[in-house]
């Protein structure tokens, strides 16, 4: 069942213009920073020529476009996520999928797993484009691949941040305002604290995502992703239980 | 439970903090059967149908399909359910076929059946030339039929419809009516409304609630036999009243005009006293129609100080 609500999620998702737009425009984006980023290094060849290990293509062209990924998908998540639950309470559609047999668990990965799909063809795409490098120079697929984990790991937590603030109300809009600020506060939070064994430094998004750009991948930012996820997967199961009630 | 009881519903309690919504409401429908609901606005209908299709839980008290409790195993109960809220609950953004494939798929349909299933629900619901368009573009009549459609399309035994007339014109109305007939063969439906000439037209037998509790449950027959209590009498000559009022003290006369009068509250052994009234009195009696007392007059007075 959780298959039928993923294409159900998919196929309303992909009737909206929204989604295609969305897509575009992100591809204009990152099409715009790497050729940019390309110039630069074209540019800054002589000065690199005379270091003595200078950085590669990847981490001078490339993983600012993985940067910039990860910036766009604070404002991203919550257009994609806002209309998951908020628009069933709206339209009055939740009824159908409560008298299926068909228990939240199912309807609630249905539905993120649909946008994980979608918010998963950013990196990808970027991947692809970057990749083309490969072509003129030496790339380090390793960091690139790491890169990847990172975008997918903090797609899946501000996701999962966005449907639980789907859950709580029925005006898509408000779900998205709501996203929104939650993500930049955890996006912004270490600000608060440069001391790295404060709780504040802890539940920085940032400083765990900024590990993956370097090419460390440590199991505790892993888990911190997945640990985020899953408590608010299961907020939004809770809540959207408490329905019935 | 007999046999053919369907739904069962026991002693159905829901308080919503303090306010108690539902109040030992028990009733039962067999398959074959178009049960009415019947309430005014906030009774406590749509509350009874969202805890029966699992949208609700309740305070107390069982709700069992073909002898399940629908708490216990609610995957196998909501396979032999189908339900219309009083909203239809349409993807609007969907063709009525890829919506109907949807439900069919919700409804877990074996995948081989979905075709076949959606096409004769297409049918059945006079969607077949609407059934490539988008349900956003649809009349509220044919949102409504689409409403019907996904409730039906996994051939449920228990078929739960909220209001489906609600907002829809007089020829929609008579269409959708018919169709629930059309759909009531091998179903047990439990319909709600409070039209009342609706519920006459369609049910079986209806339950009354009120302030939560039921307050009257009948055949529907038996409803509307016993409002036909009332009757206007008709003559020839001029009658008397005087003698009228004298031999029917207790009954409440209405005096149309010198040829004609109404009686209420009129039974068997009144109607022979009168008619030997008008032959000694030579009044000549042509006419004796039987009233029918509006079903919004017995819904009121029933509903009233209750």
């Amino acid at each position: 069942m959780i298959r039928t609500i993923f294409f159900k999620e998919l196929k309303i998702l992909f009737v909206s213009p929204l989604s295609w737009i969305m897509l575009g425009l992100m591809q204009i984006i990152f099409a715009w920073i790497f050729f940019s980023r390309v110039d630069y290094f074209l540019s800054i060849q002589f000065q690199l020529g005379r270091m003595s290990s200078p950085p590669g293509i990847t981490e001078i062209v490339n993983i600012p476009v993985f940067g910039v990924c990860s910036i766009v998908l604070l404002v991203i998540t919550p257009l994609l996520t806002m209309r998951l639950f908020s628009e069933e309470k709206k339209n009055q559609t939740l009824p159908l999928l409560f008298s299926s047999p068909i228990s939240i668990l199912e309807i609630t990965m249905g539905k993120f797993l649909s946008v994980m799909f979608f918010a998963s063809l950013f990196p990808i795409l970027i991947f692809l484009m970057t990749s083309s490098l490969m072509f003129g120079g030496n790339l380090d697929l390793g960091l690139m691949i790491s890169c990847v984990i990172g975008i997918l790991l903090l797609s899946s937590c501000l996701l999962s941040i966005g449907i639980f603030i789907s859950s709580l109300t029925s005006s898509p809009i408000v779900a998205a305002m709501g996203g929104f600020g939650i993500n930049l506060i955890l996006w912004l939070i270490n600000i608060a604290s440069e001391d790295p064994e404060t709780f504040i430094y802890k539940v920085s998004l940032i400083n765990h995502f900024e590990n993956f750009l370097d090419g460390t991948v440590y199991v505790k930012d892993i888990l911190y992703f997945i640990i985020i996820t899953f408590f608010m997967l299961l907020l939004t199961i809770k809540k959207i239980n408490n329905e019935r009630f | 439970m007999d046999s053919q009881t369907y739904l069962e519903i026991n002693n159905l309690n829901k308080f919503y903090d303090k306010h108690h919504a539902l109040d030992n409401v028990s009733l039962n429908i067999s398959v074959g059967e178009i049960v009415g609901l019947l309430g005014p606005n906030g009774a406590g209908k749509s509350t009874t149908m969202k805890i029966v299709t699992g949208n609700l839980s309740s305070s107390s008290g069982d709700v069992l399909i073909d002898d399940i409790n629908i708490v216990q195993q609610p995957t196998k109960t909501k396979t032999q359910l189908g339900y219309l809220p009083e909203v239809p609950p349409l993807y609007k953004e969907l063709t009525v076929y890829e919506f109907l494939i949807l439900a069919s798929k919700l409804k877990k349909i074996p995948k081989k059946n979905i075709t076949a299933s959606v096409e004769s629900t297409i049918e059945m619901c006079g969607l077949r030339e609407v059934r490539k368009k988008l349900i956003s573009n649809l009349s509220k009549g044919f949102q409504q039929r689409v409403g019907i459609a996904q409730a039906i399309v996994h051939n449920p035994k228990l078929v739960v419809l909220d209001e489906p007339t609600v907002g829809l014109d007089p020829n929609q109305v008579v269409q959708i009516r018919e169709l629930i007939k059309k759909i009531s063969k091998n179903k047990a439906i439990l319909f709600s409304s409070h039209i009342l000439s609706e519920v006459e037209a369609i049910c079986n037998r209806v339950y009354i609630l009120n302030f939560g509790k039921i307050i009257y449950s009948a055949n529907i027959k038996k409803l509307t036999d016993n409002l036909l209590n009332s009757f206007q009498f008709e003559f020839t000559n001029k009658f008397d009243e005087s003698i009228i009022v004298e031999k029917f003290p207790k009954s409440k006369i209405n005096i149309i005009n010198q040829f004609s009068f109404s009686l209420e509250n009129v039974d068997q052994l009144m109607i022979n006293k009168l008619l030997i009234l008008g032959i000694e009195n030579n009044w000549g009696l042509t006419k004796m129609i039987p009233l029918k007392e509006s079903l919004e007059k017995i819904f009121t007075s029933l509903t009233k100080n209750k």
